[in-house]
């Protein structure tokens, strides 16, 4: 997915020029690691498609000294904000996990399986560190939950739907690492290996 | 900066019939004054085992866990090492009390009359946000309401350790965030040192380091936070 629903909801939300997009951006999808470049490759686009409307005209407050042009201000036109609410209505299909090391598994032989076994660990070990590097995007100022508004809330579901999901692998790394262990132990019982 | 808490090396197993399950195969962590440490395994990985190894409360067969540079092998089962406050699974309190109120104050009998015990708990209590509770009985609170009373009453001893095994059990995720976000206060602002065990992953969001326990071992990311200006020594410094 691209950035560009991203960007056109923050512009619906509030009009601003790119760099402070690219900043509130940064601070809502944190999780998302979009490059801040990205934010104006999109604002191009939307502007193409009629989504957003350019003012070309105006100067901030803080753009004077050093600026050569003023700063463009992008805000949302009614076509950006229908588009923008067909894809909040449209449907959402579930991206299903396929990872490398799944395919491993389901092609390598049973010699493999202590190789395998520790690419288990190896890859619990990313994941846990994949979930250190989540959770320094956790706002820092900590959100007293029994006042937090819908976007501080969102914020904290979207970094929930990010963790959960490391939290489902590392739970399948677990089994799997059972599964094998166990046919391994079994094999070398039978003198197979 | 020693750690205030070190478990190193432990190891813990249980026995059915003649099959030993090895819990903690060779666990070792650190928690530093004023950092949150959270531990996820799943159902049956040893966090509570692991939990209650730290807090002094159960003891290993291999290894050995030090408090603030002290051994605590050799200590009488069962009670809580000065400075450690432990909070039971779903914030649990055991006893029979009037009031969440005596409930809370209990913990400060021995040191504190009972007029003063009953101001620090209703301090603590109304700290918490849950001063409303305080004439109410345990049994009347809501899930939320009893975790924020159990903790609580571990905060109102005034530990330098806070042992909690699954503290938001069965709290939606409002509650648990708030929960977190308390301990993770807690840690920041008082230098606290927190291990907590926690089922969903999510919950460990507020912690400095997370590990993950598994097949008796601890997996873990993270650095712990800056000591902020205050060196601490201790004893025993072995372990450092």
């Amino acid at each position: 997915m691209s950035a560009k629903h991203a960007v056109l909801g923050l512009v619906i939300e509030r009009p601003g020029y790119g760099y402070q997009l690219a900043q509130r951006l940064e601070e809502r999808c944190a999780f998302w690691r979009w490059e801040s470049s990205g934010v104006y490759g999109a604002l191009d686009q939307l502007e193409r498609e009629s989504h957003v409307w350019a003012d070309r005209t105006k100067t901030t407050a803080s753009s004077g000294a050093g600026r050569r042009g003023p700063r463009v201000i992008y805000s949302a036109t009614q076509r950006g904000r229908d588009f923008f609410a067909e894809w909040v209505l449209g449907a959402s299909p579930p991206k299903p996990a396929r990872q490398e090391l799944d395919l491993k598994m389901l092609l390598a032989g049973g010699e493999f399986l202590p190789e395998l076994i520790e690419q288990t660990w190896v890859q619990e070990q990313q994941c846990v560190n994949e979930l250190q590097t989540l959770r320094s995007g956790t706002p820092a100022s900590l959100i007293d939950a029994t006042r937090m508004s819908w976007s501080e809330g969102a914020v904290i579901l979207q970094r929930n739907a990010e963790i959960k999901q490391l939290q489902t692998r590392i739970e399948w790394l677990q089994e799997a690492r059972q599964v094998m262990r166990v046919l391994l132990e079994r094999d070398v019982g039978r003198g197979r290996r | 900066m020693a750690p205030l808490l070190s478990v190193e090396g432990v190891r813990k197993s249980y026995w059915r019939g003649p099959h030993e399950t090895v819990v903690l195969a060779n666990v070792s962590l650190q928690v530093r004054a004023g950092e949150f440490f959270a531990v996820w395994g799943q159902r049956g990985s040893g966090k509570t085992t692991l939990a209650m190894i730290a807090a002094g409360i159960g003891a290993p067969e291999q290894g050995r866990v030090l408090f603030e540079g002290v051994d605590l092998a050799g200590r009488r089962r069962g009670h809580l090492p000065e400075g450690i406050s432990w909070v039971r699974r779903g914030g649990e309190l055991s006893g029979d009390f009037r009031t969440v109120l005596d409930s809370v104050a209990v913990p400060l009998l021995g040191t504190h009359s009972p007029r003063a015990a009953r101001r620090l708990a209703g301090g603590m209590l109304k700290r918490l946000g849950v001063a409303d509770c305080a004439q109410e009985r345990w049994e009347d609170l809501t899930d939320g309401e009893r975790t924020l009373v159990a903790v609580a009453r571990a905060l109102v001893r005034g530990p330098r350790l806070l042992v909690a095994d699954d503290p938001t059990a069965s709290l939606n995720v409002l509650q648990r965030e708030e929960i977190m976000g308390l301990l993770r206060r807690a840690a920041d602002e008082e230098d606290l040192g927190i291990l907590v065990t926690v089922p969903d992953m999510p919950d460990m969001a507020y912690a400095h380091r997370v590990g993950s326990l598994s097949d008796g071992h601890l997996t873990v990311s993270g650095r712990p936070p800056e000591a902020r200006g205050k060196v601490i020594e201790f004893p025993d410094q072995q372990s450092a």
